[in-house]
């Protein structure tokens, strides 16, 4: 995976597992446990035995959760996000896993497999606090005005 | 007489008295995609207090009925600004990095999460905003929107955003067979073409024999 990453795209953007932010701690300590679970899931495609992208990821329940999708950049030319899609959907079938969740927002190479969705919505509460308070006059006044905007 | 009780757990090692039980109201709330998933887990807030919060400003609470639990609220507090105005926010540990979260209650959950939200709003201080992000028409969410509106309270929408998913229904052919013709050559084009690289192997890695596949687990902790 460390291999993948520090020739995917995501390494010259600075998202990639290999900096030593704290997804990557996160990322190696949910492993030990998720391991000894039994959900981690790896899913690899390689060329020549060299691994050119991966699928991280945890079954859970029989749902699977795409973690992490990476892939060695120059091999781009090759498509292969979609391919190792295809080998680790093909995979989950024949596990007889029962739904496989993208994880994060639409994107258009999701939305080529994926066909359901479901939403999630951020909702915020104000205590009584004076912040609290303030805060939710503030929200109020700014609903207001954009219903206005909408009439 | 009320059963129920609230305890809040500040020690790493209280929490892991109950890891069992957490679990086991994730697992028994986790069969469908609009339920719970691994991000509610005890391994994963752990991981989280672990990393993120560094072990400090957790304020979790724990449910009991009949000296059974029955649902576990891991919340934190973190200084935010909204507004132009500094803020003390509340909110699930999950958030943090969090996927289908919701909260972790079976039962009892409209009945629990008044009891938490109530004790929030009365005993807990230090903090001006709650903040929550759930699955839409999960029993969470409906659970939560009841809640405001029996209690009147005003929410504000932060966030909204769709996930892509798919059932693994019928037989893998068929699905392939469903996608669009352009998409399918495509992907057949590209196989073809990385086979001319050399030898194209796939590989699954589920056991603790596959370590050397995952990144270096810390076993420091």
């Amino acid at each position: 995976m460390i291999e993948v990453e520090s020739e995917s795209w995501k390494e010259f953007s600075g998202t990639s597992i290999t900096h030593p932010d704290e997804q990557e701690k996160f990322y190696r300590i949910f492993a030990k446990y998720a391991i000894a679970n039994g959900w981690l899931c790896g899913h690899f495609l390689e060329v020549k035995g060299e691994p050119i992208a991966y699928i991280y990821g945890v079954n859970f329940n029989g749902i699977f959760s795409s973690l992490k999708v990476s892939y060695k950049v120059r091999f781009k030319a090759y498509g292969p996000e979609n391919l190792i899609r295809m080998y680790t959907l093909q995979e989950l079938y024949k596990q007889r896993v029962r739904i496989n969740d993208f994880t994060g927002v639409c994107e258009e190479h999701k939305m080529r497999w994926a066909n359901k969705t479901y939403g999630r919505t951020t909702y915020r509460l104000f205590n009584r606090t004076l912040k609290g308070v303030s805060l939710q006059a503030i929200s109020k006044i700014r609903q207001w005005e954009s219903s206005l905007s909408q009439k | 007489m009320n059963s129920s009780s609230i305890r809040v757990i500040r020690e790493i090692s209280d929490l892991e008295i109950i890891r069992g039980a957490w679990n086991a109201l994730v697992a028994n709330n986790s069969h469908e995609i609009l339920h719970l998933d691994v991000s509610s887990t005890f391994e994963w807030n752990r991981t989280l207090l672990e990393t993120r919060l560094k072990m400090s400003g957790q304020q979790i609470f724990a449910l009991e009925h009949h000296g059974m639990l029955s649902s576990i609220f891991p919340f934190y507090i973190f200084r935010g600004s909204m507004y132009h105005l500094p803020y003390n926010c509340l909110t699930p540990i999950s958030s943090l990095y969090g996927l289908r979260m919701g909260f972790i209650a079976l039962e009892r959950l409209r009945e629990d999460l008044e009891v938490c939200l109530e004790f929030l709003y009365h005993d807990l201080p230090g903090w001006d905003v709650f903040e929550v992000t759930l699955v839409d028409g999960a029993p969470s969410g409906i659970a939560f929107k009841e809640y405001v509106v029996r209690k009147g309270h005003f929410t504000e929408i932060d966030w909204q955003g769709n996930y892509p998913f798919m059932p693994l229904d019928g037989t893998w052919d068929e699905y392939f067979n469903g996608l669009s013709k352009k998409f399918r050559a495509q992907l057949r084009t590209h196989e073809k073409k990385l086979h001319q690289c050399g030898e194209v192997s796939y590989r699954c890695c589920i056991k603790d024999d596959d370590r050397e596949f995952f990144p270096k687990c810390d076993d420091r902790s």
